[in-house]
């Protein structure tokens, strides 16, 4: 029986994989692969948020070893913190289908870079699919399982912000994926040989790896993931595409009103060569559109090379290189290749010069205290501030600009440890609480044990929160809401040898700046850990109960001085001609009516 | 048959919700819809913009080329002034005039007329509106049931108040629907 719903990309994988009878299925969140794992959570079969896509990548990976079929989900970036196992697995291989997702982010919707990931399936010889829809997702995701297990090799199965985080109409298998947790424990068989990857074993593993890399070149040639399909009649015109740009050619031919002979890749490492040499027979010119790097392009031109084919073969020279690629930029380019003249912009539009609504800290987020405290007590000009990723990225906009540096996860404690021993300056470290245990607690480690003074400030919102408030370590319940044991920050810190630990309530402003200039005084690695569960989530909460919020005003004692709108910027505090609070956004917090010097902002005190 | 349709507005303004209808509603009655979403980061007060495409055919992409969009529904007016190059001249714009505002932000009036000069626009508080009828949550209702109200899109009302069912608040969800109709 068959079903048809509307799904986000995302939640087509986690059907696939459900239909394909999936056991175990592990992520670190990270925007646009954030939904597979909230699905899971609530699927029948084992789910856990790990502590970063490694340790996610080495359980799924262990599961498969012991005969479970397992998925781990992760954003690009995430596949770099999982490179190692990730490249050492593909010279073990795997027993039951194991299923690895990459979601890139072309454009970086919300990340800090744009990377593509086929390379790291290149560069690891393991095979890779690329959905451009979410059907597709579904399909490949199903399918993905059967390839690994039959070439006993993890399969990266490829999406992009605009496949993860398209919703279309997907045909599944009419099934109930929901339920609660499920495990059946098995019998893991011992085979040395094959999984310590000591040099002697690991050379042996190469030579296999090479041998399974052909073979799944064979199946690549014979994918039905690899088509072909005409637009028009007869023409030497060829076009090689792949994932979501793939999704406009048929329209940007039908609206130039050219024929063109389309190669659409599903299956596209190993690279499937005998199905391009096919599909260029008789063509003259040949346009290869994909986002990112010229991965499909690099490999066209090498057949071509190889085969003496006699085509033009353009890509990047007329594909954008960087960003996301749609239609525009298809209408644009395939015009460009094959000489058709369009009219200029014979319609422009009468517009204006438009503020960006960039994002901020939600109103009422008690970390804007901890931003709006650490200004006042340590000068911009004398202090390095390495930020992290998260919410707390957001600490970059004015008015507290307290972002100088910001790579990576954890990256905040590291280069922290750094500068506290390179720069003239004193280093305030800004994480999160769910990124310190990703990889700021390494970091912390190393701080204490090279004596490098520094404050680290985690900023502890009880979530994982730009992603979608997933659980993480230190929260007391797991992925399904039922206990679990937290561990806590604090002890984690002290346990590691810092010796100054303090836990602040993050709205308490004076209790705040008391800690920081504590910290200040202090010679060595400490920690501050500032506690205000993320607003969000708790408003939500409170709607659900349909509790009252505590409701603030400006009164006439309000002098026009700005501070709260300009230093403090909370966006419920709106400035037009005086201040006045927007009922809408406020949550009621009261941070603002501690920081306003003439005790104007005040709480509403309903009539009774 | 094509028809591409832009919600736009602010983090957490249902942006999301309002174009999940659009496609939920398509699917009932046989269309392929794809809607492109943004997630994460622009969802913390940033502007956000779902696209959806309504069509016979299957397997289309979710973005939509400037000036191809025959509908517009803004929550938000400087967001409404940002995609109005999206709209084709004879498309429709639905405008919530009520603004989330930030530094230096412009005169309703000029934004609105960046729309007006566009195409057909209709704006009106539609806070005010939901408020009446009770749901000032579902101001994003109000606006969707001005658009369908326009007789322009191809889907029934009928199939989207049904999508409207599937998910919580759908009384207050309809109320403002109905009422947005009538605009
Ligand atoms: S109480 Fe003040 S700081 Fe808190 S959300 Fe309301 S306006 Fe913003
Ligand atoms: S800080 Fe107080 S006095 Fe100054 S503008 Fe804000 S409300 Fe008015």
């Amino acid at each position: 029986m068959m079903a048809r719903s509307l799904l986000l990309g995302n939640e087509a994988i986690v059907y696939g994989a459900m239909r394909a009878g999936v056991e175990v299925a592990t992520t670190y969140p990270g925007t646009p692969a954030s939904e597979i794992g909230d699905l899971f959570a609530k699927c029948r079969l084992y789910m856990e948020y790990s502590t970063n896509e490694k340790v996610a990548l080495e359980v799924a990976a262990a599961a498969s070893l012991s005969n479970h079929r397992s998925i781990v989900s992760m954003k690009h970036v995430g596949l770099n913190v999982a490179s190692d196992p990730f490249m050492s697995l593909a010279y073990t291989g795997i027993r039951s289908g194991m299923v690895i997702v990459t979601a890139d982010d072309p454009s970086m919707h919300s990340s800090q870079n744009e990377q593509d990931n086929r390379l790291y399936g290149a560069m690891a010889n393991l095979p890779v699919l690329e959905p451009a829809i979410p059907q597709e997702c579904y399909d490949m995701s199903y399918y993905a399982f059967d390839l690994s297990e039959g070439l006993g090799l993890p399969v990266l199965l490829r999406t992009t912000t605009r496949v993860s985080h398209s919703r279309g109409a997907v045909d599944h298998e009419d099934m109930e994926i929901g339920g609660g947790e499920t495990l059946v424990k098995k019998r893991f068989e011992r085979d040395p040989y094959r999984f310590v990857m000591l040099p002697a074993n690991a050379r042996k593993a190469r030579l296999k790896l090479l041998g399974l890399v052909s073979k799944a070149g064979e199946l690549a040639n014979d994918s039905e993931l690899n088509c072909t399909y005409e637009v028009g009649g007869g023409s030497d015109f060829g076009i090689v595409s792949s994932g979501h740009p793939s999704t406009y050619i048929r329209e940007v031919l039908e609206e130039l009103g050219i024929g063109g002979r389309v190669l659409k890749l599903g299956f596209t490492h190993p690279f499937p060569g005998e199905v391009l040499k096919r599909f260029s027979a008789g063509l003259r010119k040949l346009l290869v559109i994909e986002e990112l790097e010229p991965y499909i392009e690099t490999m066209v031109k090498k057949i071509a090379h190889e085969e003496r084919l006699d085509v033009d073969i353009v890509g990047k020279a007329l594909i954008p290189h960087h960003y996301e690629v749609g239609p525009d930029q298809i209408l644009d380019s395939i015009s460009r290749f094959v000489g058709v003249v369009r009219e200029g912009p014979v319609d422009p539009s009468f517009t204006i010069e438009l503020p960006t609504r960039t994002p901020v800290l939600c109103p009422g987020c008690g970390h804007r205290a901890v931003y709006y405290a650490v200004r006042r007590v340590f000068p911009k000009a004398k202090t390095i501030f390495t930020s992290d990723i998260g919410c707390y990225t957001l600490g970059f906009e004015e008015p507290f600009q307290t972002a100088d540096t910001s790579l990576c996860m954890g990256s905040s404690v590291g280069m922290a440890c750094g500068f506290s021993s390179f720069a003239d300056e004193r280093v305030i470290a800004f994480i999160g609480d769910s990124t310190f245990f990703h990889a700021g607690l390494p970091a912390l480690v190393n701080a204490v044990h090279n004596s490098h003074p520094f404050i680290t400030i985690v900023l502890d919102n009880s979530t994982t929160a730009m992603t979608g408030h997933q659980p993480h370590p230190g929260m007391d319940r797991d992925e399904r809401g039922n206990l679990a044991p937290a561990v806590s920050i604090k002890d984690v810190a002290k346990a590691c040898g810092v010796d100054l630990v303090r836990e602040v309530d993050a709205s308490d402003l004076g209790a705040t700046i008391d800690v920081l200039k504590e910290a200040r005084g202090f010679d060595g690695p400490s920690l501050i850990v500032t506690r205000y569960p993320c607003i969000l989530l708790r408003d939500r909460e409170r709607r659900e109960r349909g509790e009252r919020v505590k409701r603030y005003e400006v009164t006439d004692l309000c002098d026009n001085c700005y501070l709260c709108t300009d230093r403090f910027a909370c966006p419920a505090l709106i400035k037009d001609g005086g201040v006045r609070v927007d009922g809408r956004l406020c949550t009621g917090c009261g941070v603002c009516a501690q920081i306003c010097p003439k005790n104007a902002i005040v709480e509403v005190v309903d009539e009774l | 048959m094509n028809y591409n349709i832009v919600t736009a507005g602010v983090g957490g303004q249902g942006v999301l919700f309002l174009s999940w209808v659009l496609g939920e509603a398509a699917l009932g009655e046989g269309f392929y819809p794809c809607i492109g979403e943004v997630h994460g980061m622009a969802q913390r007060g940033g502007t956000v913009i779902a696209t959806v495409r309504i069509s016979d055919r299957d397997g289309l992409g979710p973005l939509i080329k400037k000036g191809d969009a025959h509908a517009l529904i803004a929550l938000e007016p400087l967001e409404a002034a940002r995609f109005a190059d999206m709209l084709s001249r004879d498309g429709l714009a639905v405008v919530n005039t009520y603004p989330v505002r930030i530094k230096d932000y412009p005169d309703i009036q000029t934004l609105l007329s960046v729309v007006e000069r566009r195409c057909e626009t209709r704006s009106y508080d539609a806070f005010e509106v939901a408020k009446k009828v009770g749901g000032e949550g579902s101001a994003n209702m109000v606006l969707l049931g001005t658009l369908a109200g326009s007789k322009r899109m191809p889907i029934e009302e009928a199939s989207m108040k049904a999508a409207l069912r599937k998910r919580g608040n759908a009384e207050q969800n309809i109320r403002c629907f109905e009422e947005g109709l009538r605009i």
